[in-house]
Parts: C-alpha cells; sequence; structure tokens
C-alpha cells in the first residue's frame, strides 16, 4: 500500500469519525421520536386506549377463558368413544355413540344416519370449512335423510372469533348446534383435533372418524357411504 | 393502556420497521445502477453502521417486551413456532448488549444469525397464518400455530410483529459503508 493510499485511508478514517459525532444524538432522538409518535398513534386510534381501533381481536373477558357459552348444559349418555388417532384403524368404528341432550339440538339414537361436525370458533380451519359446508347444504348437498349436527366446542372468550354464536350466525348456518362449553361432547366422542367429523350409520354406529378440512366432494361421498 | 393499544403500538412500529427495511434494502440494490444511490446509500451506511448495533439491541428490546407482555400480561398463550422465534429474539437482547459494551463488531454476526433463523421462522409462521392448509389441515385443540391472536390494520399478527424486528435487526446489521468493511480486522490486509 502506498503513502498516498494510506493517507486516503486516514482521511476518510477521520471524515468518518467526525460524521458519527455530528449524526451521535441523530440516531437516538429518531428512534424516540418514532416510538413516541408509535404511542401516541396508538393511544388516538384506539379511542384513547380502551377499545377496538384498528385492531381485530376477540370481545370477551380475557380473564376468563373457558366460561361457559349461552345454551350449554349438554347431557351425554352412553359409552364415550376412544380417542381418537389413526383414521386407518379406528377403535371406534362399529361401536354405538353416545348420546347428546342439549337445550338447543341433541344427537340421538334415532334410526337416522348423520354427519357431527365439532368446531372450535378461533380454529382457522374450521372457519374455512363452515362456509363451503354451509355453501354445500343451501346447494342441496345434504341428503334428506342424513342430519348434519354441529358441536361448537374449544369455546374459549379468550380467544379470537368469540363467541361462536355470532360466527356462525355470520355464516348463515343453518343445521342444529349444540354448544360444548365444558368440552364434555368432544371428549365423549374422542376428538383430536379441529374441525372433527364423526360420521355415524342409521343404526347409532360409528361410521368413520375424520379431523381436518374436508372438501364437500369428499363428504359427500363419505355420507353416500353410511348405512342408512 | 389496553391490550388494543398495545398491538396498535407495535403494529405502528412494524410498519415504521418494514418501511426502513424496504427502503434500506431498495436503496442498495438501486445503488448497483445509480452513482446518485449509490453516494446516497453510502451516507446513509455511514450514519447507520456506527450505531448498527445499538439501534438493533432497541429493536430485539423492544420486541421481546413484547414479546413478554402479549404472552405474561394479555394472556397470548405462544404456540410452539411462537416458541422458536422467542428463542431467536430473546438472545439477541444479551448478545447485542455484550457486544455493544465490549464494542465488539464481530457479535453483529452472531446476533446476524440469529435474526435470520429468527426471521425464517416467523416468515413461515405469517405464511401458515395466510395458508392454513400448508400445516396439517387441522387445529390442535390447545394451541394450533394457526391461531391468529390480532391483526392490527388487518395483516399485522404476532408473527409479522418478530418478522419486522428480525428483518430490521438483520438489515441494519448487514449494512457497511464500503470503508468499514476495508477497515474490519479481518478483512485488512497490511502490506
Amino acid at each position: 500500500m502506498t503513502q498516498r493510499s494510506r493517507d486516503a485511508r486516514r482521511e476518510a478514517a477521520r471524515a468518518r469519525d467526525r460524521n458519527a459525532k455530528r449524526n451521535r444524538w441523530l440516531l437516538p432522538v429518531a428512534g424516540a421520536f418514532i416510538v413516541v409518535v408509535a404511542a401516541v398513534g396508538a393511544i388516538l386510534l384506539s379511542g384513547g386506549g380502551s377499545s377496538g381501533g384498528a385492531s381485530v381481536r376477540p370481545s370477551g373477558d380475557l380473564a376468563s377463558p373457558g366460561a361457559s357459552a349461552v345454551g350449554g348444559n349438554a347431557v351425554i349418555a352412553g359409552q364415550p368413544l376412544v380417542a381418537f388417532a389413526d383414521p386407518a384403524n379406528d377403535a371406534a368404528i362399529g361401536q354405538t355413540i353416545p348420546t347428546v341432550t342439549s337445550p338447543t339440538a341433541s344427537i340421538a339414537l334415532d334410526g337416522r344416519a348423520k354427519v357431527l361436525l365439532f368446531v372450535a370458533h378461533w380454529c382457522p380451519h374450521c372457519q374455512r370449512e363452515v362456509p363451503l359446508i354451509q355453501a354445500w347444504i343451501n346447494a342441496g348437498g345434504l341428503p334428506a335423510d342424513v342430519d348434519l349436527v354441529t358441536i361448537s366446542t374449544g369455546i374459549d372468550p379468550g380467544r379470537p372469533n368469540y363467541p361462536p354464536e355470532a360466527w356462525l350466525a355470520r355464516e348463515g348456518w343453518t343445521p342444529p348446534v349444540i354448544v360444548d362449553s365444558t368440552n364434555e361432547v368432544a371428549s365423549a366422542y374422542g376428538l383430536s383435533a379441529y374441525p372433527f367429523f364423526v360420521f355415524v350409520n342409521a343404526d347409532g354406529t360409528v361410521h368413520e372418524r375424520l379431523s381436518g378440512e374436508l372438501p364437500t366432494a369428499d363428504l359427500a361421498a363419505r355420507i353416500s357411504q353410511l348405512g342408512r | 393502556m389496553s391490550v388494543d393499544t398495545v398491538e396498535l403500538f407495535y403494529g405502528i412500529l412494524a410498519l415504521v420497521a418494514f418501511a426502513a427495511v424496504i427502503g434500506l434494502v431498495g436503496l442498495r440494490l438501486l445503488a448497483f445502477a445509480s452513482d446518485g444511490a449509490a453516494s446516497a446509500f453510502e451516507r446513509v451506511a455511514e450514519a447507520i453502521a456506527p450505531n448498527a448495533i445499538g439501534i438493533a439491541w432497541v429493536v430485539a428490546v423492544l420486541a421481546t417486551a413484547g414479546s413478554l407482555y402479549f404472552s405474561e400480561i394479555a394472556g397470548f398463550e405462544p404456540c410452539r413456532l411462537c416458541w422458536y422465534q422467542r428463542i431467536a429474539m430473546y438472545p439477541l437482547v444479551v448478545v447485542l448488549t455484550v457486544a455493544a459494551y465490549r464494542r465488539e463488531r464481530a457479535g453483529a454476526v452472531y446476533a446476524g444469525a440469529l435474526a435470520a433463523i429468527g426471521a425464517v421462522i416467523a416468515a413461515y409462521h405469517v405464511a401458515l397464518e395466510w395458508i392454513p392448509a400448508l400445516d396439517t389441515g387441522a387445529c390442535d385443540p390447545d394451541n394450533p400455530c394457526t391461531l391468529i391472536w390480532f391483526r392490527v390494520f388487518g395483516f399485522i399478527s404476532l408473527p409479522t410483529l418478530a418478522l419486522a424486528a428480525f428483518l430490521l435487526i438483520l438489515t441494519v446489521l448487514s449494512i457497511r459503508p464500503r470503508e468499514v468493511v476495508e477497515d474490519h480486522p479481518v478483512t485488512r490486509r497490511d502490506p
């Protein structure tokens, strides 16, 4: 390296030092300004720090998760199904379902084939599935001799999209809904994930259980295989 | 101050962070094509580079404080991917504190590696929120990663906040004026 290039580098270093000294307070002041503006903006946008604003969040009391929802108090009778794990080797297939009686809807051994759909209001997969199934129902997809019963479970006022009744109403949901405010119905049917389907033959035995999103074409195909 | 207000506060900071990242990266790319942009980037880099660890430290502290607020005070239970992002974010505060105290530029390398890992996980988490089918197609009954606690301005969720913080830290730590690179102890070649 030549003397000239060394001098040039030293001069560049001195210039950087001068700039650094000049800018010493610039960035901290700018950072503090941004934080203050963000705080003031947040307070103004949220209406004084009390509610709403541009943020989309669940309503409800965060301090009381699992609180009872309207229409709870389901009564369960019969042998519960084992926890669902492997759809290819489900021990619950052929077992008679437990019955459920609730103020809003029931699951009875009434000689009709059924699809039981367990949904959680905060689950994005359920949020995607519900409108698809409702559109399928509206298009006449559900056979007249098959009942579709919804079980609203996993209810938590601290989680998004609460309350589930409002969500289902927004979606124009027409099937009857059992409100499982204590998750006992879900447990009795061996629920492992949301959404959860239980296909029930007309004789009240389990034909199949599935978890996860199910395209309506697959739903229709499975219903067509039910014993009626 | 309500939870909504804190969400908005961090949402605004995330907007600023994204704007800064886009601006800095954009200017850096323009610098390849334009002498004017190269000169502007050089000036910005000279202002940022000596303070990069301090800026990144502030971002990491704010992100960590927000993470703890949302889980411990707001009651938003962290999911599995949230924990992975925490594993990347929380040590950044310590690494950057030590690097700033010891004035070790090398700390930026370690912090940058953590921020890069966190950014990848946060990006996947954000993608999962918009495309839940990327996951198993079902919600874990306890605490699925697809659960969206809030969205500020329609798109800034918790992992989006983390992504903004990781990207800003990564961007700031990676900016160096040309002279600084040449003067770096590792790259310096004396005759």
